[in-house]
Order: C-alpha cells, then structure tokens, then sequence
C-alpha cells in the first residue's frame, strides 16, 4: 500500500515536471491517417489523437484525418466518446490508420443523478434529460423559458415578455398553495434561481420527477429538481465555437379596443345607464383617436454572442466561455443586457486525486420600462399622446388612468447586478471502489437599482411636484459545503452495489438597503446619488434574512444480474425556516427496476431493444414558505414585532415611536411533506428507433402550508400560516420518440411529449371547506375558491344566463335586486328563487390545465435541417380581469360596441357600465385557455466538409428561425399564457409569490414577443 | 496508511458538524420577537403608541370613513370627478352592496386598530413597571378600543366583539348583538374615566392621548345613541363641571393650523406635518383638485347642507370652500376646473400645501371630538330629560361663539317646547358640525334617516340602508358564521 502511494506521488512529480514543458526531446516524425469506426468503416469526426505523456494533441477533421508530431518511439493515444480508448505504438511509422471500436460500457448512457451519476439502464427514477441544443434553439434569455413543451410533465409559464424575464415551473401539476417552483442544482449547487446561466453553457439539464430521484434532496425536493450541468472541457484537440443570434421582436397580437368615436359614445352611454351627465358633448368629433397599443409597442432587437473554448489532455481538461446577450422590449423604454464568463477546468493531481472547478461570473443590467400596458387598454383614445406643444395628453379626466407614453417617458429605473457563482471540488479515490468527494461553493450576488421621478405635470392625477430618488441595493450570499463518500463495486457481474454517504451543509443571508431623497438638484443620470438630494424628508431602510439546512443523507443502489435494480435513499434535513419543535424532518424513498428484455424468455424478441419497469415510493418535502404578498419567510412561526409604527404627540408634533405584534405566529409550523409513488417503463423498438417512456405518477402532498385568509375581525395584518392542506397531482406521462434515416442523406426524427394533470383539493385543513383568493381588482370579489375536490385556484362565480330584455323579465326574476333591463340574467343555483353571491356562485374552472403536450419535428437532408416545435395546453380556464377592473371610464374592448341598448339589441352583452351588477363575478368574464402554439421553427444550413476543409472550419452552420410565431387560441387577450402573479424581487427576477390562488387572471400581461432570427454557429 | 488518512479526514468533518450544535439556532435579524418585548416600562409605551398609530391610516380615517360618514349623508355628495372611484358613488346613491370597497376597507381597518389595542392592553398587564403608568397606558388603549367599537357598531350592528387577541381555534365568531357590544364600550369608557388623566394633568409632550375628557365625552355620546339620556346627561355634564375645556372664541379657526388641540379639543388625531411617518391622507382625499393642486376633490358639501345655513351664518363660508375663494392662508385663490362639475370642497379639511412635499403628506389634525359637539350632546339629552331651559341655554352658548362680534346674525333660540327644542339643537348639531363626519351617525340615531334622505331624492330603503353590508369577503371566509345584514 504505502509502496503504491509512494509511486504515485513519484508520478505527480513526473507529472508536474512534464506540464512545466521540460520533456526530453527525441526525434520527431510527422504521422498522418485516418481514424475510423471499426465496424462500419465510417470516419470519426474529432477523435482526439495525443502523444502519450506529452501535452501535445490533435483531433481528427472533417474527414477523420489527422496530421500529428510524435517521438519516433512515442505512443499515440486515441479517444472518441463512445469508443474504446486505443492505444498505438509508432515505432517509426509515418502513416498509421487507427478503427476505433464502439464501447460496451460507454455506449450505455450516464444520467447525472443527485450527488452522483448512474448509468441510464441502472436508472429506477423518472428522469429526463434535455440535451443543449435544444436548449438554444429558442430565442430567449431565459434557460427556463427555453423549456416550454419539451419534457413530458413539465409546464413552462413564461412571466412575461419583459427583457430578461423568467419562467413559471412546474413539474407534475401544483403540488402546494406556496411556491410550487423546482429546486435548481448546478453543477452540485442548490439554488432557487438559475436567470444568470445562459443555454449556451449547458451540457444538459436533467428533471427529476419522481420520488427515488428526489427524496435524496429533501425537503426541497417535493417540487422536481433540475439539475443542470455546466458543459466541460474534453481531452483533445481545443475545440473553439462561436454561436450568435440576431432577433427582430414584435407585438404578436394587439387587442381590439374601441376607436375615439366609439369610445366617446359607449362612454356616454355609460353616463346615461348611471345617471350622470354625458361625458362628451360631441361625440362624433373624435374620429380615430389614439391607437395607444401602437404608442407603447415597438420592434425590438434581440442578440446573443457565445464564444467558448474547450479543450484538454489526459492531465487536465479546461473550458473557457463567454457569452453577450441583449434584448431591448417590445413595449418602449424597456431593455436587457446580460455578459456572462464561465471558466469549469479539472485537474488530475494524481491519477487517483481529482480537483476541479465551475466558476460562473455575471454582471447584468436593464433599464426596467414603466408597465404602461393596462393603462394602455385603458386610456381616453380621444385624447392625442401629446399636443403640438409638446404636452403630454391628460387621459385621467374620464378614463381615470395615466397617459401611458408619459408614464414610459418620465420613469427611470436602472438595475443592474453582479453574480458569482461556483465551485471547488476535490475527488479523491482512495480505492478503486471507494470515492471521497468534498465540494464547496459559493454564490453571491450584488444588485442595485436606482429609480429617479422628475418633476412633471401631465394632469393633477399623473403629477409629481418634487423630483425624488429611490436607491435599492441588496447582497445576497449562499454557502454550501458537500461531503460525500461513495462506494461501488460490482461482484463476477452478478452484483453490482453503489453506497452514498454524506453530510451537507448550506447557508444563505441576504440583506437590503434602501434610501429615498428628494430635491436633486439636477435631472440627469448624474446626480442620481442619495447625497446629492436634500436631508429633510429623506428615508431608509435595511434589512437582512437568513437560513441554514443541515442534512445527512444516504443511497443504495444495487444490480443484480444487470437486470433485477434496486434504489433506496434517504435524507435528514434540519433546518431553520421551521419552528424550533419542528426542525427536523426524515425523507426516504425506495424503488425498483425489472429490465425485462434481460430476460430469456425475451432474448430472441428481435424488433424489442429495451423493455424496463420501474416503480418507485418515497416522501419529500418543500420547505418553501411565502409571506403574505410574496418574498421568503425567513422566520415563520415566530411573532415577530413590527417596529416604527410613529404616534405623533406633544406641541412640537414629536413623533414617537411605536412597537408591537400586529400578526399573530404559528410555532409548530414545519415542512410540506409529499408521498410520490410512480410506476412506469421505458422501451425501445426496432433498433431504438422508436422510443417510449411512460410513467403513471401520483404525488400526494400534505401539511401543506396555507396562510389561511382568516376573518378580517382577527385583526391580524397578515394571515397566519398553518400546515393544514393535502392536494393530489396524478397523471401520465408519456415520452415518444421516432427516429429514421431514410437514405443516408435523409433523416427525420419525430418527439412527442404528452402529460396529463389531475390536480384537485384533499383537505384544507380541519373546520376549513374552502380558501377564497385572486383579488379581481376594484369591487372586491374574489374569483377563486380552493374547496375539497376542486383543483387548486379554481375559478368560482355566477353562472349567466343571457340578458334580461324588458322590465318585465325582471319581474319574473330571479334577480339580485338592482337589475334594469340589459343587465345580466344569473342563474340561480340553489332554486331559493333570489340571486346572490352567497349561495348562487358555483365552479366555473381551473386555471391549471388537465393536459399539456408538445411536438417536436426535424429533418435532415443534404446539410439542411429543418426543426419545429410545437406546444399547448388544453382544459384550462383565465379570468379575463383586466376587462373587469374599471375605476373611471377607462377604454373599452371592441365586446362592448355590441352592449344592449334596447330591447333585442343583444342577448348577449350587456348595457354599458363601469361597475355594478354586471361586474359581479360570474362566467361572462371566464374565457377558454387551451391553446397550440408554434413555439419554434428553424431552418438551418451546415456546410459540407469539402468546403468547411478550405476556410479552416471544423462545423460551420447558419440558420433562420422564429419563435413563438403563431398561436392558435380562442382567449381575446395578448396570450393565453397567464401565469401566477409574480413577485418581482430585487434580482429584477420574477420569484413565485406563491399566489396560487390568483392563476391564470389576466390583469394585463406582458406578453412574450414574436421573434425571427438569424443565426451562426461555428466551429473551429 | 491511506484508510487512516480516510478515517482522519471524515472525523475532522464530523467533528466540524458536531461542534456547530448551533448551527441551527439563528436569531432574527434586526427584528424583535414577542420573547423578548413587552418587558419594559418604554416598550409598554411603545405597544400604546402603536394603537394610536392606526389612527392616521388611510382605513380608519382616510378615504372609507369620509365615504362611510359624510358622503353617505345629505351633508355632502362624493365629489371630484365624475367617475373617479365609482364605489364611492355606490356609498353616496345607496348602490352599494357587499363588494363595495368602503365596507371592505373599514371593517378591516378598524379591526386591526382593535387589534392593536387587545395587544396592548393583555401584555401590558404583567409588566412590571411604575403602576400609575401601567393603568394610564392600559386606559389609553380601552378608550380608543371604546372608539373604535363605538363607530363600528354604528355602522354595522350586530359585530363580532373582539376583546383578547383570538386563537386559531376561536376563528369562528359570532356576531355579538349591539346592545352587549354597547355595554363592552361603556365599560371600557367608565375604566378610561377611572384610570386617566385631565388633559391638564398630563406632561405637554403627551398631547394628543385621550384623557378623561376624552372619556366622558365619548361616553356621554354613546349614551345619548343608546338613548340612555339620563347617563348622556350625567357625563356630558361631568366633562362641562370639570373646566377643562371652553369653547374657542374664533369658530373658523378650530379647522386651521392654529387650531390645532386648541382649548376645545377632546379629541383629535395628532399628524405631523412633512415627514414621512407621521402623515395621513385626510386631508389630500378632500382637497382642492386642479389649481391649486392640493387634492383629489372628494367629499362635496351638498346644495341641501348650503340651505341648511340660516342668513348670515359665519359657519357656512367656514365650512364650504368655493371656487373663486382665497384659500384660509392666503396662498392662492382656487380656480375653475371643468374635469369636477360644480366643484365645491371641505374647507374644515383644508390644510396648507406643504412644500417641499407630496400633498400626501397632509399636516392638518383630524378632529374627532369637540366640546360644542358634548355641549349639544347636553342640551339634546337635557331636553330629553325635561330640562328644556338648560338646553336652550346650552344651545345659544354654542350660537354665540358661532355669531362672534357679528349682533346681527344667529339670534338666540326661543323654542321652548321640548319637540321644538329637540328640531332646534338637531339644526344647530348640523351647522355646528357640519362636514365633520358626525351628520350620518345624528341621522340614524334621530331615526329620520329614510325621510331626510329620500327627500333629498336618495334611495334609502328602510330597514336596510341604516347599517353598511358585512364585507362579501369576511361572509364567505366565514363559511356561514357570519351573517348579512337586512337587505343587502
């Protein structure tokens, strides 16, 4: 032992001597040839060739030659991905050919699991993996937008259209009322958000779904995981690609709102079903008006440079990246530029220690626009933008809503942040089955933003007298330390057993400033800084959050006769986001796996490649509590004091401070705990070229925590969170994938992912049938009731039944009591022959679709490629609201030209009012949410290899693409896309608030932009 | 050796864990929990001074209460523009229903300030601390409770009556009938008499906490609601006799800066002017909206307040700002805005632009209690009780201030029969405290709120329209518990 650890070291010095360039020098000879696959003949493209123990190196081209240096004596080392490596003796030869035959064990796949990785076929989890092609052919900046439609039960919900703007995730339906997004794991680090990484850096990226995959990770796991690895250097020849994009971004769909004639007509009848004087004297005198949509819109820009670096040689492999995007909105005064640097390298110390890093650096800065889009549905048409002096249009006088290009014109808010994220590990293999592994990482982030309000006076209501200036500025940093010790040794090829051990820890503070002065004395980006305002009136505040996990965890896998798969595992969380009684929690899993086609009764099944059961059991949890209108709690369970609550007294108008509980606390809060069974199978048909995976899965989730909307009376500022709800989320999966060549120029592939959703309410908690939520702006109803049996959020109001046409009608009734003739018909539900919101309101639909599916195409032939995706979701309602949220007379949809004005006039729309009976919340404002979309088409072009040999190019392709090109839907707003209200949080990124109750109302969206693009991707 | 090596490196991280035994155990930042307040004699203070803080907030005394107060009444329409905040004119022509946001607001609003003022009163009990101190504090907090009850149960009824801070288990209440609600103020009142200070007898930095002027006069006019005339007689007659109050000579002055906690001051909202936490919006809401831009123009003095006025009396041009008027302070003159029809706003609620500012940082005290309104509260309840001689006495000390060094104007009353009496001090209450948020709750008390309402052409449905609606929101969170009042 000591004898073989003294050798190595002798090796490191050997090793360290040779990387300092001192080699002996022997006589060189020049070597060329051609490496191919031994079986068919076929060139190997970039198979690395290299000089043994030198760093010298080469990858074969195009045509799988290669020209190299070598010692006449020397070794040449030969790799390619999928292969065995082959080892060749020159021994003076000048031309050597080298066929490479395809590995048995490399050709199996490997399947980055958490803490580890396994191969596919040894695999019991539900997992799938997204390779980063596909990840960039979506023009976006966000990875997760990228997402959309490509993994079987994943839902994407894009935030908006906002440059830099995220996505909504969720894996298998809503698993709790709190933030249902899944935990991050980049390359080993935790994380909540993952808006720093761009696609071009991802190798790939793997969700977890099922709870052998996840139970490793805990309490954090019950939402998916996804665990994205970053890509890495290979030994061989430095690879150099550069991949770049240029997007032109449009508005997709404008909403059809009424013109100043109209307008001013259906405003006076308003006027006139509301007893007040006509709004407008002259009503024909306005002609088209402003289109205000075309005011905000704009075409907009969209780039993206990737170049990288990636390379390495048996000592040390390297990858170096750097990437440039840039989006500028579609709606005016809005843009987006991210500069990311990526540098992951490994080094081998010994042949048996291992250190290596992933280090992200980022900086990103935005102008963050005004959000003028429902003020711009909403404003006077007949008021121009400005007049010919300059002076911005005062729409607040009927309309009651800001002019929205002032409001774009005079807000000013500029972020822009720094993220370091990364890592350091060491491997140490202390036997040949025994692997120490200890990773430390760090991700921190600096963000500031400065939001400058000049003085302006577009009317009284949109004014402001005195210029002020909010600095916000926030620190975030998160610290994890992994220890894990991994076993795996495999007995005559009949048992095959992999052990993890380890222990992690993981904390995260935060901490924010914000300063607020008046009076700069000046308007110009220079003067933004808090000293250069005046002292009287000035504001502050700081702020700081923290939490700490603290976990042991453990797995077995175990492979009996490579057929016969078993996988156990199981973490103990403790952490501190819970009461002190409640702080630790226990999460195992178990699962196992039958390759049937091992069997011998399947051995001569021919067009059968694969058929493997799996099935799986386990608990997780989600320990991702919200506050009350968004944001992490960082202390629940405990009451805290709410300090600076001033009572002014005395002559001299002293404040006086002032303190106390203003919410009350729940000490035995803890941890939403998930039971996930699954059970599915993956097989392959005739030569894997069609492929399947299917998973029926059932995700019971109890104790989920619900800030329960207690009775006002409790006096209470925020609702008190309580551990009381079960939800279940079932459904089937479903994986299809075709794959073909039709000559050998041709080929097409065909993928096909399906999922379906059942989501519904189990319990609420005891004495608790329902939860009321999504506030539907001005009347304050609420259009959502989450009761036992319903899906989470669904949608609860009136039921109507036409209009009532004369006074006679309502005389027959049933009415509420203020009808006149026009208004709404309601149905009455429980036959009490009166209509009221008490016991009339019945469901109306869920926000959650019951089934959601994409479709994948691509063909290859003669160096073109064509892709296209398509997605959609289908049994999903939204809740049309900012159609609803009147406060004046605001604009009106072009729905209302047809308002009844008269016996017969319309059955169906109802006579024109701002508020009142006819806002009532009811079905007349639930529209269908299913749509198809065509979410990406690209066409591409490769050069061949004759001409990509003369300009020195190794790949060269270029391409035209659009997404989200078309969207085939019946709702009338901007996009059926309507996600969860979003929170946004310092970051500018959108965090989950959690607000589960309020999905799928549209207050006014931003939408996400059509957008073509052209594009290169090069290799050199 | 390499084994050992294993072993020594997994111990070191074990005992890296074992030794963070409080790696678990964080404090909160920058935040004080209930474990470690409520244990001083100036967090007893500050837990006080809390409860007065709501009383500046835009549910208790902004938008809602003007809305649910003098809006809903014949002093005033709802004012700015026609269609800004269209559930303030539900409120004003009887459309409201139990969606409406003035409902809403308030009744959470209000709750929370009881809230607030349970807290107070239950954790600073145990405190040890000076006991004078400790029972004054916990006065304080049963008196404004008192108030806020008291405005509560005129407005809605029968309401949940909330005295400790409610467990999860006690979610579901009931409602309590008025008349318990009722009792549970006089109480509190009678402890605030028993406990507090003569506004004479507290240090001047603590001007602005409720007294036992306070008190007694808000006891003397729950009693009078309650029409217990003996009682509203006996306290208002106690708060007179105590000589801590007179009426202050210059009647149009009470409502400017100068007027502020002047010596007929019971009671009255303290604000600070241009800072940033201790502001209320009362007056922005009312403002002159346009030129000068002081304000959103809400809260519109009716044509039916105007004729309300006898010739010649100085309260009306102190009451009603009138386009073309000079402000109070001289500043500006307040031009014609065509976006408000007949534009016409609450002078009592003007309060000087305060610059460098935002107009939401209104600096003017909002007066809830004054002693001409205890003094009429006297006289209605003296006539009641026979003593139709002392309240016309009482009346005509009102009129006099009122009249000032002007002979000719506001003679004194000579009704001598108790009917006559009675029509003649509901009259001199209207004009007396005209757009000071008293006209509605007279309104119901006096039990002609349907006929005065429908004679001014509002759809007042008796049995109904005397108490605002449960919020929809508080009766389907209830799940039945709650019940709807009458109509709605």
């Amino acid at each position: 032992m000591k004898m073989n650890f003294t050798r190595r070291l002798k090796f490191l010095a050997l090793l360290l001597f040779c990387l300092g360039g001192y080699g002996a020098v022997m006589a060189q000879i020049t070597i060329t040839g051609k490496a191919t696959d031994a079986k068919t003949g076929e060139a190997l493209i970039n198979a690395s060739i290299a000089v043994k123990g030198t760093p010298t190196g080469t990858v074969t081209d195009v045509d799988g030659t290669y020209t190299i240096s070598a010692p006449e004596n020397g070794t040449l080392v030969v790799a390619f991905l999928g292969y065995n490596t082959l080892e060749v003796a020159v021994n003076g030869r000048k031309t050597i050919d080298i066929a490479l035959s395809a590995s048995e064990e490399s050709l199996k796949e490997v399947v980055v699991v958490g803490y580890g990785s396994q191969r596919k076929s040894d695999l019991t989890g539900a997992i799938s993996t997204i390779k980063s092609d596909e990840l960039a052919k979506t023009a976006t900046g966000s990875v997760e937008q990228a997402l959309e439609g490509k993994i079987a039960g994943v839902q994407v919900t894009p935030v908006s259209g906002e440059p830099g703007a995220g996505a909504v995730v969720h894996i298998r339906g809503v698993g709790t009322l709190n933030n249902a997004s899944p935990l991050y794991v980049v390359d080993g680090m935790l994380l909540d958000d993952i808006s720093y990484l761009n696609a071009n850096d991802i190798d790939n990226l793997e969700v977890l779904k099922d709870a052998s995959a996840t139970a490793i990770y805990g309490s954090r796991g019950a939402n998916g995981v996804m665990i994205v690895t970053t890509k890495k250097g290979k030994s061989g020849n430095t690879v150099i690609s550069l991949n770049t994009y240029y997007g032109s971004q449009s508005l997709g769909k404008k909403i059809a709102l009424v013109n100043g004639n109209q307008y001013a007509h259906l405003a006076n009848q308003v006027a006139a079903n509301e007893g007040i004087a006509p709004l407008f004297a002259n009503p024909d005198s306005y002609g088209v008006g402003t289109d205000w949509q075309n005011a905000i819109f704009q075409t907009a820009p969209m780039k993206n440079v990737n170049l990288s670096a990636r390379g390495g040689n048996d000592r040390m492999t390297f990858s170096v990246s750097g990437d440039y995007f840039d989006q500028t909105g579609i709606v005016k005064g809005s843009d987006y530029q991210r500069y990311s640097l990526r540098i992951n390298n490994e080094y081998k110390l010994t042949d048996f220690i291992k250190l290596g890093h992933n280090i992200a650096f980022v900086y990103d800065q935005a102008n963050v626009g005004a959000n003028p889009i429902s003020d711009a549905l909403h404003a006077d048409p007949t008021v121009s933008v400005q007049d010919s002096a300059g002076h911005y249009g005062n729409t607040g006088a009927i309309s009651s809503v800001g002019n929205p290009v002032a409001e774009i014109f005079y807000h000013h808010d500029k972020k822009h942040a720094y993220r370091g994220e990364g890592n350091v590990y060491v491997d140490i293999s202390f036997l040949k089955y025994l692997t120490f592994r200890s990773q430390v990482g760090l991700d921190y982030s600096n963000l500031s933003e400065k939001v400058f309000t000049p003085v302006f006076n577009v009317s009284p209501t949109q004014q402001n007298i005195v210029n002020n200036l909010t600095i916000n500025t926030g620190d975030n940093l998160n610290r994890q330390w992994d220890n894990t010790l991994t076993f795996d040794k495999s007995w005559s090829n009949i048992h095959h057993l992999n052990v993890l051990a380890g222990i992690t820890a993981q904390t995260y503070r935060t901490e924010t400033f914000q300063g607020y002065r008046t009076n700069l004395p000046g308007e110009s980006e220079d003067f933004w800084y808090l000293s250069s305002g005046q002292v009287v009136g000035q504001t502050n505040a700081n702020n700081a959050g923290e939490w700490r996990i603290f976990s042991t965890l453990f797995r077995v896998n175990y492979t009996l006769m490579d057929r016969y798969l078993l996988t156990a595992s199981y973490r103990r969380d403790g952490s501190t986001r819970f009461g002190k009684d409640k702080q630790y929690g226990d999460f195992p899993s178990i699962a196992l796996g039958w390759r049937i086609k091992k069997e011998a009764f399947l051995k001569n099944v021919t067009w059968l490649d694969n058929l493997k059961l799996r099935v799986s059991y386990g608990a997780i949890g989600n320990d991702k509590t919200t506050k009350s209108g968004g944001g992490p709690d960082y202390y629940p369970g405990r009451p805290l004091i709410a300090n600076n609550l001033i009572a002014v007294f005395g002559p001299g108008e002293t404040l006086n401070n002032g303190a106390t509980q203003t919410d009350l606390a729940n000490p035995l809060i803890q941890w939403e705990e998930s039971i996930s069974k699954d059970i599915g199978f993956d097989a392959g048909f005739f030569n894997n070229r069609l492929t399947a995976e299917v998973d029926y899965y059932n995700r019971q989730t109890n104790k989920i925590l619900i800030n329960v909307p207690i009775p006002a009376y409790v006096g209470a500022e925020n609702n008190p969170v309580v551990n009381a709800a079960s939800v279940v989320n079932r459904g089937l999966d479903i994986n299809l994938g075709w794959r073909d060549k039709i000559t050998k120029n041709i080929g097409y592939s065909i993928g096909i992912v399906a999922s379906t959703v059942h989501n519904e309410v189990l319990s609420l908690g005891q004495g608790n049938s329902q939860l009321f939520g999504g506030g539907l702006g001005f009347g304050g109803f609420l259009g959502t009731r989450t009761a036992i049996g319903t899906p989470i959020g669904a949608f609860y109001g009136l039921k109507t039944n036409g209009l009532f046409q004369t006074p006679e009608d309502i005389k027959n009734g049933p009415v509420v009591g203020d009808e006149k003739p026009g208004d709404l018909r309601y149905v009455d539900i429980n036959h009490d022959g009166k209509i009221t919101t008490d016991s009339d309101r019945i469901f109306l639909g869920s926000p959650i679709p019951n089934f959601i599916y994409g479709l994948n195409l691509g063909v290859n032939a003669y160096g073109f490629d064509i892709s296209t995706y398509f997605n959609g979701v289908s049994g999903n309602k939204i809740w049309n609201s900012k159609k609803l949220a009147r406060f004046g007379t605001p604009n009106f949809e072009t729905s209302y030209l047809g308002s009844w004005t008269g016996p017969g006039t319309s059955t169906t729309t109802p006579r024109a009012l701002n508020s009142g009976h006819n806002y009532l919340p009811s079905d007349y404002w639930i529209e269908d949410g299913s749509y198809t979309a065509l979410r990406n088409l690209q066409i591409g072009y490769t050069l061949p290899p004759d001409i990509l040999k003369q300009i020195h190019l190794t790949n060269l392709r270029i391409y035209v693409g659009a997404t989200n090109l078309k969207t085939w839907a019946k709702y009338s707003g901007y996009t059926p896309e309507i996600s969860s209200p979003v929170i946004q949080n310092l970051k500018g990124v959108g965090y989950n608030s959690g607000d589960l109750l309020s999905a799928g109302i549209d207050g006014g969206a931003y939408p996400v932009a059509r957008t073509y693009t052209v594009g290169l991707n090069a290799t050199f | 050796m390499k084994k050992l090596k294993a072993t020594g490196l997994l111990l070191t991280v074990l005992f890296f864990f074992g030794c963070s035994k409080d790696f678990l155990d964080i404090k909160p930042q920058g935040q004080l929990t209930s474990d470690n307040f409520f244990l001083t004699s100036d967090q007893a203070v500050q837990a006080t001074n809390a409860v007065y803080n709501v009383m500046r907030r835009w549910e208790v005394h902004v938008f809602s209460y003007i809305g649910m107060t003098d809006i809903r009444s014949d002093d005033a329409d709802k004012g700015s523009t026609p269609t800004d905040a269209s559930y303030q004119l539900d409120v004003d022509n009887f459309t409201d229903d139990a969606g409406n946001v003035d409902t809403q607001t308030t009744w959470g609003g209000y709750y929370k300030a009881i809230f607030r003022a349970n807290i107070a009163i239950d954790n600073i009990a145990p405190i040890n601390m000076d006991e004078t101190l400790k029972k004054r504090l916990i006065a304080e907090s049963k008196v404004l409770r008192a108030y806020f009850y008291f405005n509560m149960v005129r407005w809605y009824g029968d309401i949940p009556l909330i005295l400790h801070p409610l467990k999860s288990t006690d979610y579901n209440q009931k409602r309590t009938p008025t008349a318990a609600v009722y009792t549970q103020i006089i109480q509190d009142l009678k402890d605030g008499i028993d406990a507090l200070p003569e506004k004479s007898q507290y240090s001047s930095d603590d001007l602005g906490r409720v007294t036992k002027g306070t008190a007694r006069g808000l006891l003397s006019k729950v009693y009078l609601t309650i029409y217990d005339y003996l009682n509203a007689e006996k306290y208002a007659s106690d708060l007179i006799a105590s000589k801590e109050y007179q009426l202050y000579p210059d009647y149009s002055r009470i409502f400017q800066v100068q007027g502020e906690n002047c010596s007929e001051s019971i009671f009255e909202v303290q604000v600070a002017a241009n800072t940033v936490d201790g502001t209320s919006q009362y007056n922005q809401v009312q403002g002159v909206r346009g030129t000068p831009n002081i304000g959103w123009g809400f809260n519109r003095p009716s044509d039916d307040l105007i004729k309300e006025y006898e010739r010649g009396d100085p309260r009306r041009s102190a009451t009603i700002l009138y386009e073309g008027d000079v402000l109070p302070d001289g500043s500006a003159i307040v031009e014609h805005n065509p976006e408000v029809v007949n534009a016409r706003y609450n002078k009592k609620a003007y309060a000087p632009l305060v610059v460098p500012s935002d107009n939401g940082k209104g600096q003017s005290n909002i007066r809830l209690l004054r002693l001409s309104d205890v003094m009429l509260v006297y006289a209605e309840a003296a006539n009641e009780n026979g003593k139709t001689a002392v309240a016309v006495a009482t009346v005509n000390q009102v009129r006099a201030r009122a009249r000032g060094a002007n002979s000719n104007v506001l003679p004194d009353i000579t009704a001598s029969s108790k009917e006559d009496v009675r029509k003649a001090i509901w009259h001199e209450r209207r004009v007396e405290l005209g757009m000071e948020q008293q006209r509605w709750w007279d309104l119901i008390r006096q039990k002609r709120a349907a006929e005065v309402m429908q004679a001014v052409g509002k759809n007042f449905i008796k049995g109904k329209h005397e108490l605002f609606p449960i919020p929809q929101t508080e009766i389907d969170i209830s799940a039945g518990t709650l019940s709807q009042n009458p109509g709605y």
